[in-house]
């Protein structure tokens, strides 16, 4: 550990004269060295006296005294979570002592037990994996991913919720770690499992060091939902519905009348949908006119674009290549991307995969990193700081989105357990922002109601939309992305829903904002009668049904 | 179940109790006590060197966990406490030389002084006046422009000589510098901080009178 040779380096300086080589010139002692007791007894005693004989000097040692008195003032009380932290290396240094020498008899079964297993599980002598890894690698397989992912179709044909809850909970820290029902089934803990709890012991672990309660109690309800397996069919068919339901509605957006019927139906005035395709065609224009043309923006104000195109109802030629080429950006990108960005590149996607069927491979596999992000323990990651995605430092718009695309993803063959569990964490996060705000937050009680509505309990959703109502719509903007997730998270039927319809109305006054992903935002909010998904599905506004 | 008993004397140079020796000999207690007995150093060492609690509790932190890392590999042949304070400064190079081109940032509940310097807020729990928190705050921040002009080799030597009370000859060999050096550089920062201080007290008495 010996490391003089950085000692120098950085601190190149211009030595003063005879500050060099041994120190010559700096033998004589000065009063600081008396007050540090620096050098001999002999050339202590020495300066002692000259001090006593010397008024100048003696002037000098006492100016000394107080300066060093004062600078001795300059300390920094540690936060109270400082003793947390360090517990924790002192917690890892237990654990380092923990004896590993002791091969007990039981140990050396066991470990022979394990590696057996392993080795029966990779070899597969019974063929086990055969039929569905052939169904996966063919075209067909990848192209079904939408209306049968194999992991939760195997989770869910399993039969018992305990053994599809366990069947997800094993992957879903260690997604490299095989798993198999029967290791459970037999008694026996897999390494996958055990690889779970240790994470989740270093997650529970994280949140006691930091106090933060309201993470600490949706682990808890996270945990406690996965353990008793409970509404595995409705996690399993609800992304589904929801996603045909999107399928559905995107088709019959492209009617005017049913636009219409679903503007009057909700109390907006018609001319309203006249202002909503007029802004997606310009953006169709600006992103998708020449292949290159979605190059000059940014993924995430694309991923914006992307998501208004849609919503107003991607009816024209011009329109479905404006999405065909953003889709292709954003997929481009996508890989690149994380935390924040990933979330909002990834909730348009989602949404314009549900409708045009594209880049739904790239969905599933950015959704299961998105999930690991934030489920992954590595030496940083829960060990010494929270992922990302729980920090304030991420928008809560953003975790907004990141709820509504959670929600979806498993239909996108992303294992249900998983995006549940971090649905409650992300939840969780943003219940902590409320605890700790000095001021009300339009933006983070949108965030919930948009990306949580399903997970808060009655009472949590009326008072968030009392609290919403001290801010009309029109006076949010230009933050358009609050009152767009303001007004697609508050459901018919909820408090408050028609007034917020009346307040919604007066954004058809506002004029086009210069920026492109503005201009997207307001889009989306003219276009939230028909296309916010809150009401069920637009079927009933055909004329004739 | 027996432990089995540590293999290294229990205390080195000075009677200082070699904690990391002992954690090396399986001593369950020992990397604790390291932790307990230099946490409040260490985290003062680091936050005088970058006037940030946050940042300076995160070194500390990564501080024990080198320690305890390394504790493997480490051999008992000198001081424990100089071992500990060489860790601690070349970490804090490390750090400089990683931040040096970037601007400070602080935490939320730190106060910023006009002049860039963070205090700890003190909103619950403090009785005093006003008027002497504010006078508190600009002594503190007297003090720290004038820590804070010295050249980082003054700084660190004054640092481990003034604050860590190490020994010019331990300081010497910490940096890897003359024992002439160490005892040029504490001089010269001392006089440069009497200057500095001196002035600005005599300012505010000229301007208060």
């Amino acid at each position: 550990m010996s490391q003089h040779s950085r000692i120098d380096e950085p601190f190149e300086e211009p030595r003063s004269p005879g500050d060099g080589g041994d120190g010559g010139g700096h033998d004589r002692l000065e009063p600081i060295d008396l007050l540090l007791q620096q050098g001999t007894s002999a050339e202590l005693a020495d300066f002692r006296s000259r001090v006593a004989a010397d008024p100048l000097l003696a002037l000098d040692l006492a100016d000394t005294v107080a300066l060093l008195e004062r600078l001795r003032t300059v300390r920094v009380e540690p936060n109270p979570a400082f003793s947390g932290k360090l517990a924790d290396v002192v917690r890892r240094a237990d654990r380092r002592m923990q004896p590993q020498h002791r091969f007990t008899p039981w140990l050396a079964a066991a470990a022979i037990a394990i590696v057996t297993f392993g080795f029966v599980t990779w070899v597969d002598p019974l063929d086990l994996r055969v039929e569905r890894t052939a169904v996966r690698d063919t075209e067909i397989g990848r192209r079904t991913d939408i209306a049968q992912p194999l992991g939760d179709s195997t989770a869910f044909g399993s039969a018992t919720p305990g053994s599809a809850a366990a069947a997800a909970r094993s992957t879903n820290v260690a997604e490299d770690t095989p798993h198999d029902g029967g290791a459970e089934a037999n008694g026996t803990r897999s390494v996958g499992d055990l690889a779970y709890e240790e994470a989740l012991g270093a997650m529970r672990r994280r949140f006691d060091v930091e106090a933060a309660t309201q993470l600490r109690d949706a682990l808890d309800h996270a945990i406690a939902e996965q353990t008793a397996g409970a509404d595995t069919l409705s996690r399993w068919l609800d992304p589904r519905n929801a996603l045909a339901v999107l399928v559905r509605d995107h088709e019959l957006r492209a009617r005017t009348e049913v636009r219409h019927a679903a503007m009057r139906r909700h109390g907006g005035m018609v001319a309203t949908d006249e202002r909503v395709q007029a802004l997606a065609d310009t953006l169709a224009l600006e992103i998708g006119a020449t292949p290159g043309a979605a190059g000059r923006f940014r993924a995430h104000q694309i991923a914006v674009a992307v998501r208004a195109i849609v919503a107003a109802g991607a009816s024209t030629p011009a329109r479905r290549l404006a999405v065909e080429r953003g889709v292709d950006r954003l997929v481009q990108r996508l890989p690149e991307l994380v935390g924040a960005r990933r979330v909002d590149v990834l909730a348009a996607l989602v949404e314009a995969a549900a409708v045009e069927r594209i880049g739904v491979v790239g969905i599933r596999r950015s959704g299961e990193s998105l999930v690991a992000e934030v489920m992954r323990v590595d030496e940083e990651t829960w060990q010494r700081r929270r992922p990302d995605l729980l920090t304030s430092r991420v928008p809560a718009a953003t975790i907004g989105s990141a709820g509504r695309a959670l929600a979806l993803l498993p239909a996108f063959g992303v294992t249900s357990e998983r995006c549940a569990f971090v649905r409650r964490l992300l939840l969780g996060q943003l219940r902590e922002r409320r605890d700790q705000l000095q001021e009300p937050d339009p933006a983070l009680f949108a965030a919930m109601l948009y990306g949580y509505s399903d997970l808060l309990d009655g009472d949590d959703r009326d008072d968030l939309v009392r609290q919403l109502r001290r801010w009309k719509p029109v006076h949010l903007a230009p933050d358009f992305r609050t009152v767009q997730q303001m007004a697609w998270g508050v459901r018919p039927g909820q408090l408050g829903f028609t007034r917020l319809q009346c307040d919604l109305r007066a954004l058809v006054a506002l004029p086009d904002p210069d920026s492109m992903p503005q201009r997207a935002l307001l889009c989306l909010c003219l276009a939230t009668s028909y296309a916010a998904g809150r009401d069920g599905s637009l079927e009933r506004f055909v004329p004739g049904e | 179940m027996k432990q089995p008993a540590p293999k290294v004397p229990a205390t080195s140079h000075s009677n200082e109790v070699d904690y990391l020796a002992q954690h090396q000999g399986g001593d369950r207690q020992a990397f604790r006590q390291l932790v307990d007995q230099y946490r409040d150093r260490i985290v003062q060492f680091f936050f005088r060197l970058c006037w940030d609690r946050d940042r300076a509790e995160d070194l500390a932190q990564e501080l024990f966990l080198k320690l305890l890392i390394g504790s493997k590999r480490y051999r008992p042949e000198g001081k424990m406490t100089t071992f500990v304070y060489r860790v601690a400064t070349n970490l804090w190079i490390d750090h400089y030389r990683q931040m040096r081109p970037r601007p400070r940032f602080h935490s939320l509940d730190q106060v910023t002084y006009r002049d860039g310097e963070t205090g700890r807020m003190d909103c619950a729990g403090d009785e005093r006046e006003p008027s002497e928190r504010l006078q508190d705050g600009e002594e503190r921040a007297a003090m720290r422009r004038a820590l804070e002009s010295l050249t980082e080799p003054h700084r660190l030597v004054f640092e481990l000589a003034v604050y860590q009370e190490r020994p010019y000859a331990e300081i010497s060999e910490l940096l890897g510098i003359p024992v002439g050096t160490v005892k040029s550089r504490m001089h010269n920062a001392v006089s440069a901080l009497k200057q500095m201080l001196g002035d600005g007290e005599s300012d505010r008495q000229v301007g208060g009178a």
